[in-house]
């Protein structure tokens, strides 16, 4: 593949050399407002049908032969221009686009639809740009971009409680989540009530399911791609909110005005304060907080630098006795260069840390986790001509997992102090990609992503009699942990190599546009992932494990075929795609039986490798135009999973047959809408309807008595008796939530703009079962289904303002 | 360790608990062996040992089915001398006077039912006696409760072996007893303790306490019943099939369900003290 790809830019760099002189035009496109520079804005020359868009950093360049040419710069929710420029140099075009008001909105939405979707072979990415993010359905007060994400297509949750998202049946550990190019560990606070965006500070989000870019590799579901503002260049502004359960202030402003800029941002809930009116729950304190902060640098024509820093806590505390705290960290600085009016760079290092910790009063302890990384990327795109262009780059990771770590929290607790092994690991990784139009109908990207693992040493690596972590004890039919075999057991410096792992991911991706309102596409991408989130419980709970891949543990592998079609209907004014997909992953992790995790030094004890495999058909339909909005999107897909024995009578799990994973969601519909009533008044209404999350129900009971006396009723224990794994399925999940927004009207223009957001979550209260539990009555000593559901009706209020 | 999950399902904020009426299937019906030998080590004179067999039943169901007729022994593997259970009545427990099992002894059970035999072998594990016994009185999520603590010495493990540990409090107002189970993973050699706390506790009345040695085998498969039992919660684990340690050897895919276990128990009765 390589070869075919080198052999194929040879000849096109020939052709290029023997074509007329051509130029290039490039720049900067920028909001007029506040110099923030827009990303995703289409640049196009409508007669030549060719055109680019702007990239992460608001840059666009496009290389064409001399002449004269209609250019039209258009972006979802801002006036586009229209412009004739000559070309017979190479020259330099800035644009400010002026913000739409709503009267001019349908022209603005239709001039890009008929653009948007069609032109580029991306498929399988949702691209939600400034003036989308504004009108995103509000729940509890607030945009929540993850509960926005789950109402796409193939996006859905594990249920209720469950923190972040699931991509295609794609695991939550399987999403790269990206923040100004930093990688983030999880994506929200307080078990999936919010997400760790601060909405207000963010400028763009990108959302790959599919189709997967080459520059982005180490998870394989999916890449969210969320970039911050970069701060006010011109004007300094404070926006913030105030509701019943959280609120958020940011300040924006130029430090020297058109060349430099801050941004901060800072958010918190208090909700917790309500408990205090309970005599029963009033020493519990329960919140989050977060903190954005943002710096650039226009330092010339040519470079810019950037440091950007995001700072989350989760806090819990249980009348004392129990303490909780847990988030990310993370700091990076960019440096973007431009090499020539071609070839744009960017280069950043991170600094990222996820830190997770527990104190148990009770008992005593003190534990602590996490994991720290230090990141370095460069990146290249080379605008090579206006139908070929190649994006290449570099990027190392070196890991530090701190498994955990024990401490006696008082003098006279029985714990003693313990580590787990620290763990280290360097990922790194090369790409190659290129985008190129063959025709006005066809166009493909290709490419490939090389990455490499390497474990490396700092911890002793245990050997195991005949090799086995986990062994089989074929007469009880069950698993256990394997004996250690000190003789088989080696102690890996610092530095050392343990086990090296290589990645070969192939990327492709193509689309076939017959005419102007119809386009098919299609792609396949490999993917390695080389950490993984050991995780026993539907949702990550914050005390599962990230493991990195080594002597026991290989790399995940998945291959993803897709295939869609898209269509613009009525101009733009509404538009249909769908999209089939099929994924397998190799070297998916599952627990045995009996497995404890908590303070678990050797994790090859006690998870077993299988594979999993996800289809569906995703189908969605959306309303671009007029007063009321909307869009319907349909999930059909079925995600299971398999782990056979390996050792001779091993049964493996489910006796290695298939069953459902624990992301399958068989139905996944979401209805989104907004109505624009008039200048002062806005609504929203947002439906959700899952089918129930798979779960293994008890067929039967028993009892036991371990102290033997039987005449005792209370010394009975009765047992239940479960099915196949995750053979049934929990009530479906529903829920709907709505929203009003008002703005009053103001006499004047005044600087002080405010409005009030009236929001519902869960409007009729729909007890949707985060689990169903079984137990024996204390109170008859039945046994009985108990549902534990979470978030019922739910009314918020917050006062949003911006001066 | 289970403390943290557990307490971390207590909390949650506007969490909603229900009764539902959930229909359930019932699956094949299988043999239960729950073989319990008890040796109280402070008690003299011959202890009457009773092994239950029954068979599963409907989950919702409220009686449990005996299985009648069937041969119960236990061999002692050293020396293979035989201790034959008998029925009592048609309650589906057997029972002997004449079973003294001893400490680091492997024991094999065997039950013939319905044409089937099944055997299990465990090892007869001992207990730490209760050194010292405290009662205090703490605050608890804000409600006032009695906590009675009682201490043992663990001996010290050598590398790769360790402690395992059950117990069992039982008092008149608890309509299901209250369990727990420990290794000496992080308290090796150590003086640790059992507690239980209520608000329920009322001064003269008798908390009792069964405590009792385990093998590994069966710690963990009690922490697996644990799990099955308590399954659930937002942040519940994939109940598992609980597999005991015995085996159907007539039919091996047909496994019984229960667990034959032998230990040395501490049986203390403590009667609450009033509060100052």
């Amino acid at each position: 593949m390589k070869k075919n790809i080198l052999i194929l830019l040879f000849f096109i760099v020939c052709s290029n050399s023997y074509a007329q002189e051509t130029y290039t035009i490039s720049g900067v496109i920028s909001e007029k407002s506040s110099g923030e520079t827009l990303i995703g804005v289409n640049v196009i020359f409508p007669e030549q049908q060719r055109g680019t868009v702007t990239n992460g950093y608001g840059f666009y360049s496009i290389t064409l032969p001399t002449g004269a040419y209609d250019i039209e710069i258009s972006y979802l929710g801002y006036q586009s221009i229209s412009k004739k420029i000559v070309l017979t140099k190479s020259i330099k075009a800035n644009f400010s686009l002026e913000f739409a008001s709503e009267l001019i909105d349908e022209v603005v939405v239709k001039s890009n639809s008929r653009i948007q979707n069609l032109q580029k072979p991306q498929m399988s990415v949702h691209k939600i740009g400034v003036s989308t993010i504004k009108e995103m359905p509000v729940v509890l007060g607030e945009v929540d971009i993850i509960k926005s994400i789950q109402l796409l297509p193939g996006v859905t949750s594990a249920g209720e409680g469950a923190s972040g998202f699931n991509v295609r049946g794609g695991g939550e550990d399987q999403n790269l989540i990206l923040l100004d190019e930093a990688t983030l560990f999880s994506s929200s606070h307080l078990f999936g009530f919010f997400s760790i965006f601060n909405a207000d500070a963010v400028k763009d989000i990108k959302l790959y399911k599919g189709g997967i870019p080459a520059k982005y590799g180490g998870r394989v579901s999916s890449v969210l791609d969320v970039r911050q503002k970069d701060g006010n260049k011109k004007e300094h502004h404070l926006t913030g909110g105030i509701g019943l359960i959280s609120s958020r202030l940011m300040a924006e402003g130029p430090i020297k005005e058109d060349k430099s800029s801050y941004l901060i941002a800072g958010r918190g809930s208090y909700a917790h304060l309500f408990l205090k009116l309970n005599p029963e729950t009033k020493d519990n304190t329960i919140y989050f907080y977060d903190l954005n902060t943002k710096l650039n640098f226009d330092l010339d024509e040519k470079n810019k630098l950037y440091f950007s820093g995001y700072f989350g806590r989760d806090h819990f505390n249980i009348d004392n006795l129990f303490t909780n705290s847990y988030g990310n960290q993370t700091f990076n600085v960019r440096w973007n260069h431009l090499f020539s009016d071609k070839l744009f760079s960017n280069l950043t290092l991170i600094y990222t840390e996820y830190k997770y910790f527990l104190n148990l009063d009770f008992i005593g302890f003190d534990w602590d986790s996490g994991i720290q990384n230090f990141n370095l990327k460069y990146d290249f795109k080379n605008y090579i001509s206006d139908d070929f262009s190649l994006s290449y780059g570099l990027s190392g990771i070196h890991y530090h997992f701190n498994p955990g770590e024990i401490t006696p929290s008082k003098s006279d607790s029985p714990i003693i102090a313990d580590k787990l092994d620290q763990k280290y690991a360097l990922e790194t990784a090369v790409y190659i990609e290129a985008e190129q139009s063959l025709s006005n109908q066809f166009s493909m990207n290709y490419g490939v992503r090389i990455s490499s693992f390497l474990r490396l040493g700092g911890q002793t690596i245990y050997g195991y009699d005949e090799d086995e972590p986990i062994t089989f004890n074929e007469t009880l039919g069950i698993y256990e942990e394997g004996s250690i075999n000190q003789d088989n057991s080696t102690y890996y410096g610092r530095g050392e190599v343990i086990k090296p792992f290589y990645g070969f991911e192939p990327r492709f991706a193509m689309s076939y546009k017959p005419n102007e309102n119809n386009a098919f596409k299609a792609s396949y991408n490999r993917m390695f992932q080389y950490i993984h989130l050991i995780s026993n419980t539907v949702s990550a709970a914050p005390l599962d494990v990230w493991t990195p891949s080594g002597t026991y543990v290989e790399p995940q592998i998945l291959d993803q075929y897709a295939v869609g079609y898209f269509k613009n209907l009525k101009d733009g004014d509404y538009s249909i795609e769908t999209e089939v997909y099929y994924k397998d992953v190799q070297n998916r992790l599952d627990y045995r039986d009996g497995a404890n995790l908590i303070a678990q030094n050797q994790i090859e004890t006690i998870v077993l490798s299988g594979k999993s495999r996800s289809y569906g058909l995703e189908l969605s339909l959306k309303k671009n135009t007029g007063n009321f909005k909307g869009w319907i999107s349909y999930t059909l897909s079925n995600t299971e999973q398999k782990v056979e024995g390996t050792t001779p009578g091993a049964t493996g799990i489910n006796n290695g047959n298939w069953y459902k994973s624990p992301y399958h969601k068989l139905h996944d519909i979401s209805v989104t809408t907004s109505y624009f009533l008039n200048k002062k008044w806005r609504f929203g209404a947002n439906f959700v309807y899952q089918s129930g999350r798979p779960v293994t129900y008890p067929n039967g009971q028993y009892t036991t008595s371990l102290n033997g006396d039987y005449a005792e009723v209370s010394s009975t224990l009765s047992v239940p008796v479960f099915s196949q794994r995750n053979e049934f399925q929990l009530p479906s999940y529903h829920h709907l939530d709505i929203a009003a927004t008002y703005t009053p009207k103001q006499k004047k223009p005044r600087k002080w703009k405010g409005e009030w957001v009236f929001s519902i979550y869960n409007l009729y209260g729909r007890r949707n079962a985060a689990s169903i539990d079984f137990r024996t009555n204390e109170d008859t000593g039945q046994n009985e289904a108990v549902r534990t559901s979470i978030f019922g009706f739910t009314p918020s209020f917050t006062y949003n303002f911006k001066f | 360790m289970k403390y943290i999950y557990l307490a971390i399902t207590i909390f949650l904020f506007t969490a909603c608990e229900d009764v539902i009426d959930l229909p359930l299937q019932e699956g094949p019906k299988r043999l239960v062996i729950d073989a319990n030998i008890n040796l109280d080590m402070n008690a003299v004179g011959s202890q009457e040992q009773a092994i239950r067999l029954t068979e599963t039943t409907g989950f919702y169901e409220t009686f449990i089915p005996p299985a009648n007729g069937a041969t119960v022994k236990i061999t002692r593997k050293s020396n293979n001398d035989e201790f034959t259970f008998l029925e009592s009545g048609t309650s589906g427990i057997y029972k002997t006077l004449s079973f003294l099992p001893i400490v680091g002894e492997v024991y094999e059970l065997t039950v013939i039912y319905n044409d089937e035999t099944f055997t299990a072998e465990e090892e007869m594990m001992a207990v730490a006696n209760i050194d010292s016994t405290s009662q205090t009185t703490e605050n608890f999520f804000g409600t006032e409760v009695i906590k009675v603590e009682h201490f043992f010495q663990d001996p010290e493990s050598e590398e790769g072996q360790g402690n395992f540990y059950i117990n069992q409090f039982n008092y008149p107002t608890f309509l299901i007893d209250s369990y727990g189970a420990r290794s000496d993973d992080f308290s090796d050699g150590q003086l640790n303790s059992i507690f239980e706390q209520s608000e329920d506790f009322e001064p003269g009345e008798v908390l009792t306490l069964y405590f009792y040695g385990a093998s590994k085998q069966y710690f963990n498969y009690f922490n697996l019943l644990q799990d099955q039992i308590q399954s659930g919660g937002p942040f519940g684990t994939p109940p598992a099939a609980v597999k005991g340690n015995c085996i159907n050897t007539t039919n091996p895919d047909l496994k019984p369900l229960g667990y034959f276990r032998l230990s040395e128990m501490v049986k203390l009765r403590y009667t609450i003290e009033p509060i100052e």
